[in-house]
């Protein structure tokens, strides 16, 4: 079995209009053990973004102390807030310092920038950034994820349709994915407001 | 390595002044004088630049990034290290962020240098201040700074390094309006360079930048006659 | 003199010894008649993967099957843009295979002539279900060298129910309501779970029936999401329809080429 589905876990993001949608789902394993079912990989960074990290759960948590070390620094420095562009530049970067020998896991970005223009990336364990317009989904249920949203995506949704396709494509996703599960949270981020919702999924 | 030992020259007189700064400081003053002055939608740079008739054309003004660039007055081998290590912070920071550096970041880590320079053992301060116009995107606005050899910077209006800077400043304080547009800048900096000169300003001795939303430009000789033949 | 001799030939003795013994283990490590081409062989591998991805969902009194029809080599090279992954095995049997398509015609083949020989024997068509018992039965009798291919069986059974039948490679067999099988299986069977299964939707609320024209709806919203992130599906939708009590109807469908 990979590393990368060692403790299993998936997470996804959509774009709406002026708002994003950065789902996770709970379950993390050791392989087919379940160890703990209230572990989520989306992280908040600053009030407009959020990063969330699939893949091996050690890793994650070691990347994510990496992100917030250099985010912290960035802020103090330039004192404001950090555009969700510039951080998945700077995660990008992180990562590929680590070329060869990387961190199993991989990042994905979510958030606002400073004129509400939703941003989403995901990238690779060596930081390869992806950023399209409507979805991205990384961890082990990613294929299904891909299947779904391509089905529920539209164009400009606004905040409540956005979280119910967030929403819908998770809970199928960790409908056949065995490695993730336990449920799922939700965020969605708005210009003014940030919503987290958990939502019961199959309990397994 | 056991037997190397680096000194700072730069050690406190008792009267607490670090007296190689002091010195550094006197090269600018000593220098061909630069104005800075900041236009409500861009930033001008004037230098005085008299070369011999015998040599080719050297220019003062660098630019750093698309959106910065920079003057001196005093040393200019020294400048050109300077401006060597602005261009690797600034395209570093492009390559960390994926986004044009700040002017304001440019400045404290210019500034970080020059201080450096100031403490560390085997070097001798820089001879020379810089004056380093910027564009910021967000928002958009013109910024200018000068950053001195002690690693001091200070964000200006309007202000000239040099020779006969004192007289510049007073002349720039007369002037000097917030309404200003970049073309009136130039003629004001211009104005405020002639101030300093004893011979006269051509277009041969002159030089002219300007930094605006569209970047940093130096203007052409051709653009730099215009704007003297309206003074 | 003659004994010096004697020592000489036992020493050239063991030295040839030891130079053939040399040979020997060099020509068992390297035989010569290894040539390049039986190296090869010795790497072939007996499958290969065409792609493509198939679907089937069944109704109250339909089943509607469909599949892509592209054919991709090493899920890069584009071999045919017209493959038939459907075979419309009588008038209310269809099965749908992806996978190695030298398997798919294989299978497609000994299921044709069992239906043949079925026909005679007994003097009707064989029902789905029986159909379904058969192919399970003729993919686990080659357990050890299996059919490289995901098979879905759907059909009308003798109740004039729509009827789903899927199976793993060696003839696992499982009768559902929707099925997908192929390279965008992980896209498709989700996407269906939700809008058929309605596995998402609390307990308590209302579970509309199925209708054919939501389920044709649906397929080719399976299809196109896909094609869109799975490189080895795309370019036709070939789309069939089988009705309790109707002839079965034949579609092409367009979908993304590139």
């Amino acid at each position: 079995m990979s590393i990368m589905s060692y403790t299993g876990g998936t997470v996804v993001a959509m774009a709406g209009d002026e708002c994003v949608c950065i789902a996770s789902d709970l379950r993390i394993g050791e392989q087919m053990t379940t160890i703990a079912t209230d572990q989520k990989k989306v992280h908040k960074v600053t009030d407009k973004v959020y990063v969330g990290l699939a893949g091996f759960q050690s890793d994650a948590r070691t990347v994510l102390e990496k992100i917030m070390f250099r985010k912290n620094l960035y802020e103090l420095r330039e004192n404001r807030n950090i555009k969700p562009q510039v951080l998945s530049e700077m995660i990008s970067n992180l990562a590929y310092q680590h070329r060869f020998g990387s961190y199993f896991t991989e990042p994905l970005v979510a958030g606002l920038d400073d004129t509400n223009k939703p941003y989403i990336c995901c990238m690779d364990t060596i930081g390869c950034v992806s950023a399209p317009r409507d979805f991205v989904a990384v961890g082990t249920g990613q294929e299904y994820l891909l299947g779904v949203c391509e089905n529920f995506w539209r164009e400009n949704m606004k905040p409540d349709e956005l979280f119910e396709a967030t929403a819908q494509s998770i809970l199928s996703c960790l409908e056949r994915d065995a490695a993730s599960g336990w449920g799922a949270v939700v965020y969605t981020i708005t210009k003014d407001k940030v919503n987290v919702s958990t939502i019961k999924a199959r309990m397994d | 390595m056991g037997d190397h030992y680096g000194f700072s020259l730069t050690t406190f007189s008792p009267s607490g002044k670090l007296m190689q700064i002091e010195y550094a400081l006197n090269a600018v003053k000593n220098g061909q004088p630069s104005v800075g002055l900041r236009a409500k939608d861009g930033v001008v740079l004037a230098t005085e630049n008299v070369g011999s008739v015998l040599t080719d054309d050297q220019p003062k003004v660098e630019q750093i990034s698309k959106h910065i660039g920079c003057v001196y007055s005093g040393m200019g081998p020294d400048f050109r290290i300077l401006v060597k290590k602005a261009r690797k912070i600034a395209m570093e920071y492009e390559m960390m962020y994926g986004e044009e550096m700040p002017t304001i970041q440019l400045v404290t880590d210019i500034a970080a240098v020059m201080q450096e320079y100031t403490q560390s053992g085997g070097v001798r301060p820089f001879g020379a201040s810089l004056l380093i116009a910027g564009w910021d995107k967000n928002p958009g606005r013109p910024l200018l700074f000068q950053c001195d050899p002690s690693g001091a910077y200070f964000a200006w209006k309007a202000t000239a390094l040099g020779k006969n800077d004192v007289n510049a400043k007073t002349f720039l304080e007369k002037r000097f309006s917030e309404a200003l547009e970049l073309d009136d800048g130039i003629h004001t900096a211009l104005l405020t360079l002639r101030e300093s000169f004893d011979v006269g300003m051509n277009e041969n001795n002159v030089e002219v930048a300007v930094c605006n939303s569209t970047g940093f430009h130096r203007l052409t000789k051709q653009q730099v006659h215009d704007h003297l033949g309206t003074l | 003199m003659t004994s010096f001799t004697g020592i000489t030939a036992v020493a050239n003795a063991t030295n040839e010894m030891a130079m053939f013994k040399q040979a020997m283990k060099e020509v068992a490590a390297h035989p010569e008649w290894m040539s390049s081409r039986q190296i090869e062989r010795q790497r072939w591998n007996p499958y290969s993967m065409e792609g493509g991805s198939t679907c089937a969902i069944s109704g109250e009194n339909f089943a509607i099957v469909a599949s892509d029809t592209r054919m991709t080599q090493n899920d890069i090279n584009i071999l045919t843009r017209d493959a038939e992954k459907i075979q419309i095995l009588n008038d209310n049997i269809i099965l749908t295979t992806s996978g190695f398509y030298g398997d798919v015609l294989q299978l497609k083949k000994v299921l044709q002539s069992r239906l043949h020989k079925y026909r005679f024997d007994y003097r009707s068509d064989m029902s789905v279900d029986l159909c379904a018992e058969l192919l399970s039965r003729n993919l686990y009798y080659r357990r050890f060298f299996p059919y490289y291919t995901g098979a879905i069986l759907a059909g009308i059974d003798e109740h004039g129910k729509g009827a789903v039948f899927s199976y793993d490679p060696i003839g696992c067999i499982e009768r559902l309501g929707y099925s997908a099988s192929g390279a965008a299986e992980p896209m498709i069977i989700p996407f269906l779970d939700c809008q058929i299964g309605h596995v998402t939707l609390s307990e308590g609320y209302e579970r509309p029936e199925l209708t054919l024209d939501r389920a044709i709806s649906l397929m080719k919203d399976s299809f196109r999401g896909a094609a869109e992130r799975e490189i080895s599906t795309g370019d036709k939708i070939h789309l069939v329809i089988a009705e309790a009590g109707k002839p079965v109807v034949v579609k092409f469908l367009p979908l993304r080429e590139d």
